[in-house]
């Protein structure tokens, strides 16, 4: 059996590099149009062309999302597009409206097709109407418990994947419209605007139920499966996909590293509970939010529901990203991204090192001036460090 | 002439609505339907088929889980043998199952949001799905494309539901807040918009703030099946409702229409 694939989220080409850099198979984009992330950077044609060329030199995949619920007017251009993604040796599309499938068909365009979660497939019988469609894969409904998952997978021969990681919607994928009747924005065409997760006052006829300190809210709390990475793998799932293309360089940076460390120690029969307990908290520290497993080994309730209002605390562990380091002179040159100064203890991890802490030397600018604290993003930062790091090791705030 | 079918609120409703003039009634089927006031076993359709001349069909929307697959089977090998008309479907599993056993019943599609243009309309009638209920998520003008190579059915009257969720998210939220459900109607409020919340057997839907009525739109609409839907109504407003549709009533009233005449946004950039 094939490794399990550890599959990203990257909304520019950067976050693809960050990606694959620390350790992800695969990695999954969005085109300027026909993606359900609208408001992300996205790729253009060129970037697509790029990011395919990127990751088959490291002998890794590159998929494309036309996931879209397609209205008439928006097939326009598809065919062309699609052309030139299978051109550029994409090595699937994440689809979610049936009618790709015939226009591939059709135009006899050389690209497998993956089925979206958007489609909301849950049981046998869905997978293999698809199988019989030609499809090579399909991404499982995120209501599918363990139990579901493995008799999909023993049953359909179909590649499945799941999602390990990340926000969930709190409907079944595809029947939320919840934006487009509140806000006029097309929750089906890339521009949900997350109504789920505001606050409610929830009524009973005409008496309200809830008090000002707890409003009713219908988010749920992110997914995690660190937990059951091991059964994961062991029921035969093909890809586990993390969520997150508008995420940040330092969460995909550290998810996707955590995650390429607990799958390999698996492989290597390595993965002890103690490891899986630090992970867990590495996971935790970079979320915004409590995750559960949700579906995966229960049917949810309230403690799979998110009911802290909009109190998510932007994390300000990211402190900086290598860009340089000089072996003769110890000299690290890093990217700032929040606040540190002199004495702080932090720590770098990187996809080549093994993570490590220390405390803060002096600090000096580009000109070789000493200064007392790194308070500028994207400031260029110089310190004396003894262990030798590299381009694109993220230092954070050492917590754990 | 287009063609008039009921989704009913209950057993007394479904009883008025057949002593009217319409064309016939969509039984959601107990245990694999959702998002409605009444459902109805396979015991109570054989009854109902006998008692009318009227078109009887059948909605199966809900998404299935493997749990629900033999039931769901044995209940598509029973319909199989009925006069049923027509059977709406939201889950491929449906398809897959009466392509196996070779059901040869009307299948049509009923998925909500997902089905919103011309082309996926196509791919489920290049494999014999003769009607499709489309979304109302989209503009008359695109219904009224897609009707020109698709028999369409449009829901023209009833609460939509905006929001399904597997989850039970009244029971979870009371749970946390240490509160006893009521069997009360529950809401939400947005301003000054009320949203039903209903929480049932399979989940949690929540409703458009107000029936859409297209009743106004209906000679311009190219479609041949009308559903006027009683779910969340009250026995009164739906009666005079499905009397106003029966009778050919145009008023002048504004109704809600959702997205018939306003599109949805969403940015997107130049493609390069």
């Amino acid at each position: 059996m094939n490794k399990v694939e550890l599959l990203a989220p990257a909304g520019d080409f950067e976050r693809l590099q960050i990606a694959f850099l620390y350790g992800a198979d695969a990695v999954y984009v969005g085109g300027k149009k026909f993606s359900m992330r609208a408001n992300a950077k996205n790729f253009s044609i060129t970037d697509i062309k790029k990011a395919c060329v990127y990751a088959h030199n490291l002998r890794k995949k590159l998929y494309v999302t036309v996931n879209i619920a397609f209205h008439n007017d928006d097939y326009e251009g598809l065919v062309d597009y699609l052309k030139t993604l299978a051109f550029s040796g994409v090595d699937a599309i994440i689809v979610s409206d049936m009618s790709i499938i015939d226009i591939v068909r059709e135009n006899k365009i050389k690209i497998p097709i993956h089925i979206s979660t958007q489609m909301s497939n849950a049981n046998i019988e869905s997978v293999k109407f698809l199988k019989d469609e030609g499809v090579e894969r399909v991404v499982l409904a995120r209501e599918c418990s363990r139990d579901n998952i493995k008799q999909i997978i023993e049953e359909t021969g179909v590649e499945i994947e799941c999602f390990l990681h990340g926000a969930m919607c709190s409907s079944y994928s595809g029947r939320c419209v919840l934006s487009n009747y509140f806000t006029g924005r097309d929750a089906n065409r890339g521009a949900c605007a997350q109504i789920c997760r505001w606050c409610f006052d929830l009524y009973d006829e005409d008496k309200r139920i809830n008090n000002e300190d707890t409003p009713f809210m219908i988010a749920c709390k992110d997914l995690s499966l660190i937990r059951h990475l091991g059964d994961m793998i062991d029921i035969g799932i093909t890809s586990l996909k993390v969520e997150g293309r508008m995420r940040s360089n330092y969460y995909i940076a550290t998810v996707i590293s955590t995650y390429r460390e607990a799958i390999d120690l698996y492989y290597e029969g390595k993965l002890t509970e103690e490891k899986i307990e630090y992970f867990s908290k590495v996971l935790n520290r970079v979320a915004n939010r409590e995750s559960t497993s949700q579906f995966y080994d229960k049917f949810p309730d309230y403690n799979e529901q998110y009911y802290q209002g909009r109190q998510e605390v932007s994390n300000q562990d990211f402190l900086g990203i290598v860009v340089d380091y000089d072996k003769e002179t110890k000299i690290v040159t890093l990217s700032q991204r929040n606040y540190f100064m002199k004495g702080d203890v932090v720590e770098i991890f990187g996809p080549n090192i093994e993570s490590f802490s220390f405390e803060v030397p002096e600090l000096y600018d580009v000109d070789g001036n000493v200064m007392e604290v790194a308070r500028h993003p994207k400031e260029i930062i110089r310190f004396k460090l003894e262990k030798e790091v590299f381009p694109n090791d993220i230092m954070r705030v050492k917590v754990l | 002439m287009k063609k008039i079918l009921v989704i009913p609120n209950s057993y007394e409703n479904l009883g008025e609505v057949l002593k009217t003039n319409v064309d016939g009634v969509i039984l959601p089927i107990k245990g694999l339907a959702v998002n409605s006031s009444q459902y109805f076993s396979v015991d109570d359709i054989k009854n109902i088929i006998n008692l009318t001349s009227k078109e009887v069909c059948v909605s199966i929307n809900k998404i299935m889980h493997n749990e629900d697959l033999k039931y769901l089977e044995s209940v598509l090998v029973a319909l199989n043998k009925l006069s049923i008309r027509k059977i709406l479907f939201y889950d491929l599993a449906v398809m897959n199952i009466c392509k196996r056993l070779g059901i040869r019943k009307d299948l049509v599609v009923f998925q909500d949001h997902l089905n919103a243009s011309l082309y996926s309309s196509n791919f489920y009638k290049n494999r014999g799905i003769k009607n499709i209920a489309i979304t109302n998520d989209i503009t008359i003008d695109e219904i009224n494309e897609i009707g020109k190579y698709n028999s369409l059915m449009l829901i023209c009257y009833g609460y939509l539901p905006i929001f399904y969720s597997r989850r039970y998210l009244i029971s979870s939220y009371l749970d946390y807040v240490k509160l006893d459900k009521s069997s009360a109607n529950y809401y939400i409020k947005n301003k000054e918009d009320r949203y039903p919340i209903i929480e049932e057997e399979y989940g949690t839907t929540i409703y458009s703030k107000m029936p859409i009525n297209l009743i106004n739109d209906i000679d311009n609409l190219n479609i041949e099946y009308i559903i006027l839907n009683a779910t969340l109504s009250t026995r009164e407003e739906f009666m005079n409702v499905l009397y106003d549709y029966l009778s050919g009533t145009r008023d002048d009233k504004e109704y809600y229409k959702g997205f018939l005449n306003r599109k949805t946004v969403y940015k997107v950039e130049e493609y390069e």
